[in-house]
């Protein structure tokens, strides 16, 4: 017997079974994203390729801000000669993956306590993916910003260095902001997941909110410096 | 300790996890099985909980691919369609939506319940016992026997229960489908609530409406089987 009956909103793609790659499920499903994260099964290999997007993501975000640096060096400003130092092409992409993975990975535990905290009982594992989760969104969107940044750069070169210090400053400032939608998506993830995650003591009002901008707060305070540690031991190296 | 000594220590233990991770995957590739043992080394410790810990046990159950069944593919959409709504909208307090989200929870298992319930009416009608075309069989060979023989009887009630057990799981799988419209309906109703400027009330009053479908289903459903 066959019946007509409406989808709530639901990737075509998935009503017909088909897998999705993890690029294309962080785009267009991310509920079959939680199913993945939530069985034991499949959470490790969607673990590793959350954190190969992450990775590939910030590798290309670093080599643009690279080429940029090195097509604007300025000698008025001295942190852009610093930025272009040697081959900014190869380190500069090194640095971002080691700030921004790095200071993920410090900062796991304080994620996994304010989830606890917030009263949900997830694996350290869960947290790990989670955590992943946000960066690999926030490099699917510095991927859909190089192209931008690049012609940004550009056009700064045709205007004789005008904005350098600007477009260089964008280009290190912009992972954070583009990190609000990494943050965002583990959020709603979160909140689809309620009904399925242990409960270990119900907190009142927005707590899942609570504990995602504790998440963004922590992260927020060590990333920048790791990035700008690293960039200063690798600009110091050439 | 200086930076040799800390990125000495940081290789030690990546070394470590990277053996540990190429060793838990030897059912890949040696190509795959090389670059999760790199990326394990150089990225330990996102690989570290990965490798070591056993999660927390969740009320899910296993993925969607594990899933069997049309029956279950249907009950786990609508699951999701009636979770994606809820996560759409606003204005709803966090501790409201976890309350519904169990109360989703619990519609979906009881809709489980009686999935398996079909499924193991389709095994029994699927075994030798219950085979209409046996049982007629049997009764074409007592073809010449008189009418009150004991043999005819029995092979006459037999065919009456396959035929009592067929209209069961008919009117079952009806009253299952029956279910998951109402949930697809409501569904559709809660999505629309997006737009709505208090949804909350209404938000409780939509799941319970659910809740109760489900019940007066299930509950008509055992209680004909058992009548039966």
């Amino acid at each position: 017997m066959t019946v007509q009956v409406e989808e709530l909103g639901m990737p075509e793609a998935r009503r017909n079974n088909v897998e999705f790659g993890m690029y294309e499920t962080i785009l267009r499903d991310p509920q079959g994203l939680d199913e993945r994260l939530l069985d034991e099964n499949t959470l490790p290999e969607a673990t590793r390729k959350l954190l190969l997007l992450g990775v590939a993501g910030l590798v290309a975000y670093g080599v643009g801000v690279g080429i940029s640096a090195e097509l604007l060096n300025s000698p008025t400003l001295s942190w852009a000669q610093q930025l272009a130092a040697g081959p900014s092409v190869l380190w500069l992409p090194l640095a971002f993956v080691f700030a921004f993975v790095g200071a993920l990975s410090i900062c796991l535990p304080s994620f996994y306590f304010y989830t606890q905290l917030s009263g949900l009982d997830v694996s350290f594992r869960l947290v790990t993916a989670q955590a992943l989760r946000a960066q690999a969104v926030t490099s699917i969107c510095l991927l859909a910003f190089v192209p931008v940044y690049m012609a940004l750069a550009l056009g700064s070169v045709v205007a004789d260095g005008n904005g350098v210090g600007m477009v260089l400053a964008v280009g290190l400032l912009f992972p954070f902001v583009l990190g609000f939608a990494g943050i965002t998506s583990v959020y709603r993830s979160f909140v689809r997941m309620l009904g399925r995650l242990t409960i270990t003591h119900q907190r009142c009002g927005a707590f899942v909110k609570r504990m995602v901008l504790a998440w963004g707060g922590i992260y927020s305070l060590i990333a920048p410096i790791a990035l700008w540690r690293l960039l200063g031991s690798f600009s110091g190296g050439w | 300790m200086g930076a040799v000594e800390t990125v000495l220590i940081y290789a030690l233990i990546g070394l470590a996890v990277g053996v540990g991770a190429a060793l838990q995957e030897a059912q890949c590739s040696p190509g795959k099985r090389l670059g999760i043992a790199l990326s394990a080394s150089i990225f330990w410790p996102v690989h570290l909980p990965v490798l070591l810990g056993r999660g927390a046990q969740t009320r899910a159950s296993a993925a969607p691919s594990a899933a069997s069944g049309p029956l279950e593919q249907r009950i786990l959409q609508s699951e999701r369609g009636l979770r994606e709504a809820l996560a759409r909208l606003d204005g709803v307090a966090e501790e409201v939506l976890s309350k519904e989200q169990n109360q989703i929870l619990g519609v979906s298992e009881r809709l489980r319940t009686m999935s398996a319930r079909i499924a193991e009416m389709d095994s029994l009608l699927q075994s030798s016992e219950f085979s209409a075309s046996r049982a007629q069989s049997a009764l074409d060979e007592l073809e010449g026997q008189a009418l009150d023989d004991p043999r005819v009887r029995s092979v006459r009630a037999r065919m009456r229960n396959i035929e009592r057990l067929s209209n069961m799981r008919a009117r079952a799988y009806e009253e299952l489908e029956r279910a998951l419209l109402k949930i697809e309906e409501l569904g559709s109703q809660l999505a629309l609530l997006k737009f709505a400027e208090d949804p909350q009330p209404e938000v409780a009053r939509l799941l319970q409406e659910i809740a109760v479908s489900v019940d007066c289903v299930s509950e008509g459903l055992f209680s004909a089987e058992s009548a039966a």
